[in-house]
């Protein structure tokens, strides 16, 4: 494969920053619409938390997504009491990490395109340490579903890796 | 490379000869945008003479099907309230036009408009492009284009009607009508 021209590379670029400013201002329009149906939020009260007009929303979807800066999504989202998550998705291995380390997988990218083949299965495996230095007891957790949620590996986990099925084998 | 859709609605889009809007990257995709042949080798910026700028198209359609927040236009209005004026729907019907939407790409402006039909609910074909400067006002002729292309399409098949947006998207916009109350 032959690296991207130059004029594809800046359209990469420029559709990436539009749509990470464009999932942004969706997401925080999310949380307001859910707060406003569950009557615990109002644009007037929300505005005033932020000190902007209440009809600043408007203008997070005309001609364009906003580009705000940290500091303005961390006070968005701390208007709205609500706690951003941060992870990261490798595209090439599915691999999530967070700011304190890896914590799940997807599959890589062929993910619901109409072209798209099935969904490839990875398996999660963690190890467990036991306290009495026995030997590392080991637990498949597959998920048939990219999107279905990472299961949670509990207090005992010391450490997990992410492979491909193909790949599954014992570590010790 | 064979594809069996388990959405009807896709299986109409693709026996029509159309195809997925190409996008730079692959996404998960909630709602569909299918696009001519032609359209998508203008998306792919393989027939720049058309002069359609691929890249906001496809930011637009990629906040479109990934289920991201648009700015939709359900009730036409000429002219525009004082409080609109300077913000606009960038998916739109053409209110009183036979189930045609438009696609409004508008920077750099006059920008570019996409027109299409949904074959069913978030499953959006688009048609034809036209410069907004050949449009103007009237979008009369596009629209019977649009009409002349489905009918070539998909020929009896009725466009998907609906009587709210929610019929026709899914999740979560912004309605250009009642924006902020």
């Amino acid at each position: 494969m032959t690296a991207p021209q130059d004029n594809e590379r800046d359209e990469i670029r420029s559709y990436d920053r539009a749509m990470l400013r464009g999932d942004f201002a969706s997401l925080f329009w999310v949380v307001i619409s859910e707060k406003r149906r569950a009557g615990i939020l109002t644009l007037k009260r929300l505005a005033e938390k932020l000190g902007v007009n209440k009809s600043e929303p408007s203008r997070w979807f005309s001609d364009g997504r906003p580009n705000w800066t940290i500091n303005t999504i961390a006070d968005l989202a701390g208007a709205l009491d609500v706690e951003l998550i941060i992870r990261v998705r490798d595209r090439d291995t599915g691999v999530e990490i967070a700011p304190f380390g890896i914590v799940g997988a997807q599959a890589p990218d062929t993910r619901h395109s109409a072209n798209a083949g099935p969904p490839v299965t990875y398996s999660v495996f963690d190890l467990r340490v036991a306290n009495d230095q026995s030997p590392i007891r080991q637990r498949a957790v597959s998920s048939a579903r990219p999107s279905a949620p990472f299961e949670s590996a509990g207090p005992m986990v010391s450490e997990i890796l992410v492979l491909p099925n193909q790949r599954a084998e014992a570590f010790a | 490379m064979t594809f069996n859709p388990t959405n009807p609605h896709i299986g109409f889009a693709l026996a029509a000869g159309l195809v997925e809007a190409p996008l730079p990257r692959d996404v998960e995709r909630r709602r569909q945008v299918f696009v001519t042949p032609e359209l998508a080798e203008a998306l792919k910026g393989r027939t720049l003479e058309t002069g359609l700028p691929p890249f906001p198209i496809k930011a637009l359609i990629g906040q479109f099907v990934t289920g991201g927040v648009l700015t939709i236009g359900w009730t036409r209005r000429q002219p525009r309230s004082a409080r609109n004026r300077d913000r606009h729907p960038e998916l739109e019907r053409l209110e009183g036009n036979d189930e045609i939407w438009v696609l409004c790409q508008r920077r750099p402006r006059p920008g570019w408009r996409i027109l299409g039909r949904f074959i069913g609910p978030d499953v959006l074909a688009l048609l034809i492009a036209r410069h907004k400067n050949d449009i103007g006002d009237n979008y009369q002729a596009a629209i019977l284009d649009t009409i002349s292309a489905w009918q070539a399409r998909f020929d009896q098949l009725q466009a998907h009607t609906g009587s709210l947006i929610s019929d026709y998207i899914s999740g979560e916009f912004y309605d250009y009508d009642r924006p902020t109350r």
